[in-house]
């Protein structure tokens, strides 16, 4: 029997006997056996340890306990964030003592306690913004659709082993599309919910006024039931939100008639950075929106090149702020991309952040306003699919990510996969919602893949027999 | 010397980085770029007098990462 795709399907599998955590753990560790080497997923892997999780979620489910549907799910952990099994790299040769240290994270306790099955830390750009350095020793991430590709970051190795099945489902951490891009780029779905929503206390710091711990997984529904475990306030962590929960799943299945889902096209399908497939692919999946149900509105995001630079400046500048020291002490122990990358954002004065902060009050404001008029909004998630690993360029990057603005806005959104280019690599859409509105996000993702299977579709065979 | 490089080579030095000179080289090269990220903040309508999104909450109680 082939394993579950998605966790939605796993929970079922179990609950029905048909499969046991112990078999889907130790079917995910046989295709990280096969799969590490060329997709570059793992900094570290829990045989022992999630092997013994999987026993326990099997034990428990034959005595009658149901933790949830995650309860004896394959889960990886970006390592950026805190676990008890070992120490938190950021995928980098920095030495921090405070992140020696093994502990749970809030969030992965969070998931530990509704049972779900750490299988290990995986990899990321430096720190959550340097670019791959061969020098310092850290398995390149690669993407499962095409290894010659880059998987997207920061959260790549999170976004490669999920299609590859090394895991159902990952945490990823989000700044400025971090979750979202390697989600576009791999062909899964990946939530940013809204900033505070989740806890982030023991993960190391980007952006400390952006960064969030998102999930990532085959379907939006898997980034649901992932959600609803992990949110929720956490006194440890000032920016945590005291909103109310809700249950992020009551929508699913529901008809999208009455929803009105803006469409910004101008800032998103043209420039000489689109690629030349992106807007066909783009309307073929706005269709199947309004197909559904929805009502299709013309939007133009408000004061978009301002809000991205404000953002991009709030999260250069905060990540300086956290390595500064490091920099100064440790400079050649960095990648040389990423001292480069938080090097640069010296340039930048504390006025020129403040400037940057009141721009975000401004522009959260006028998106307030805009969603007076629309309950969701929509736009490709990125101009291009997945650039080549070699030559890849991180400066050039940016204009191609569409995801920035609304880390600085602050509000939730989605990236889920919506086709591909004439090569067979997956592009995203983004679809994103008013403040702790989660659940219409994921209701709208969640129609739209009840009607397409692009979120469901194998890589390629010749990599599926590696 | 330009402007570009006379600034990356002055906050360099008050940071204290020690940036290779090829390291100097691409920085100055990233500089007009990173800049131009603050084209139109000053002229948003309201900006000036808005709040910024920095928050100061005399009733929080963080927690120092060596407490935990």
């Amino acid at each position: 029997m082939d394993p579950p795709l998605t966790i939605t399907s796993a929970a079922s599998a179990l609950r029905a006997g048909s499969v046991s955590s112990v078999e889907l753990v130790a079917d995910a560790f046989a295709r990280a056996d096969r799969l590490d080497e060329p997709l570059g997923v793992y900094i570290a892997r829990f045989d022992e340890t999630a092997l013994d999780a999987a026993r326990t979620a099997d034990r428990e489910r034959a005595a009658g306990v149901d933790r949830g549907p995650l309860h004896g799910i394959p889960i990886g952990v970006k390592d950026l964030i805190a676990t008890r099994e070992g120490p938190t790299t950021g995928n980098s040769r920095v030495d921090y003592p405070q992140w020696r240290r093994p502990r749970d994270a809030p969030v992965v306790a969070r998931l530990r306690a509704a049972g779900a099955v750490i299988t290990g830390k995986v990899t990321l750009m430096e720190f959550a913004l340097g670019i791959h350095d061969d020098e310092k020793g850290f398995p390149m991430p690669r993407n499962p659709w095409s290894p010659a590709h880059w998987p997207g970051g920061s959260s790549g190795g999170s976004g490669a082993g999920v299609p590859a099945g090394m895991f159902l489902g990952a945490l990823g951490s989000d700044t400025g599309g971090s979750v979202r891009l390697p989600a576009s780029y791999c062909g899964i779905s990946g939530l940013k919910q809204t900033f505070g929503r989740v806890p982030k206390s023991d993960v190391i710091p980007a952006g400390a006024s952006l960064d969030l711990v998102g999930p990532m997984a085959r379907s939006a529904a898997d980034c649901a039931a992932m959600l609803q475990v992990m949110a929720g306030h956490d006194p440890a962590d000032p920016t945590s939100a005291r909103e109310p929960v809700p249950d992020f799943s009551t929508r699913l299945g529901a008809h999208l008639g009455g929803m009105r889902i803006g469409v910004d096209r101008r800032n998103h399908l043209y420039g000489a950075h689109v690629q030349r497939e992106l807007p066909r692919v783009f309307e073929a999946a706005v269709d199947e929106l309004g197909q559904l149900g929805a009502t299709l509105v013309e939007v133009e995001l408000p004061h978009y090149r301002e809000l991205v630079g404000a953002t991009l400046i709030t999260f250069f500048t905060e990540a300086l702020a956290y390595h500064r020291r490091a920099l100064r002490e440790q400079w050649d122990a960095f990648g040389a991309g990423a001292r480069l990358a938080m090097a640069s954002n010296a340039c930048f004065t504390a006025d020129d952040y403040i400037a940057a902060q009141k721009a975000r009050t401004v522009v959260r404001a006028r998106v307030d306003q805009m969603f007076d008029r629309v309950d969701l909004v929509v736009s490709p998630s990125t101009s291009t699919s997945a650039p080549l690993v070699d030559g890849f360029d991180l400066a050039g990057l940016q204009a191609t990510l569409y995801t920035i603005y609304w880390s600085g806005a602050g509000n939730p959104a989605i990236s889920i996969p919506m086709g591909t280019d004439d090569v067979g690599l997956p592009f995203g859409l983004q679809i994103a919602g008013r403040p702790f509105d989660e659940a219409a996000v994921v209701h709208a993702a969640d129609a739209y893949q009840r009607v397409t299977d692009w979120h469901l579709r194998a890589m390629p065979e010749e990599l599926a027999r590696v | 010397m330009s402007d570009a490089e006379a600034a990356v080579r002055a906050y360099l030095a008050a940071e204290r980085f020690p940036a290779s000179e090829e390291e100097v080289a691409a920085l100055i090269e990233l500089y007009p770029g990173l800049r131009s990220m603050l084209d139109g903040l000053d002229e948003l309508a309201g900006a000036q007098d808005a709040d910024p999104v920095v928050v100061f909450d005399a009733s929080s109680r963080p927690r120092a990462a060596d407490d935990s």
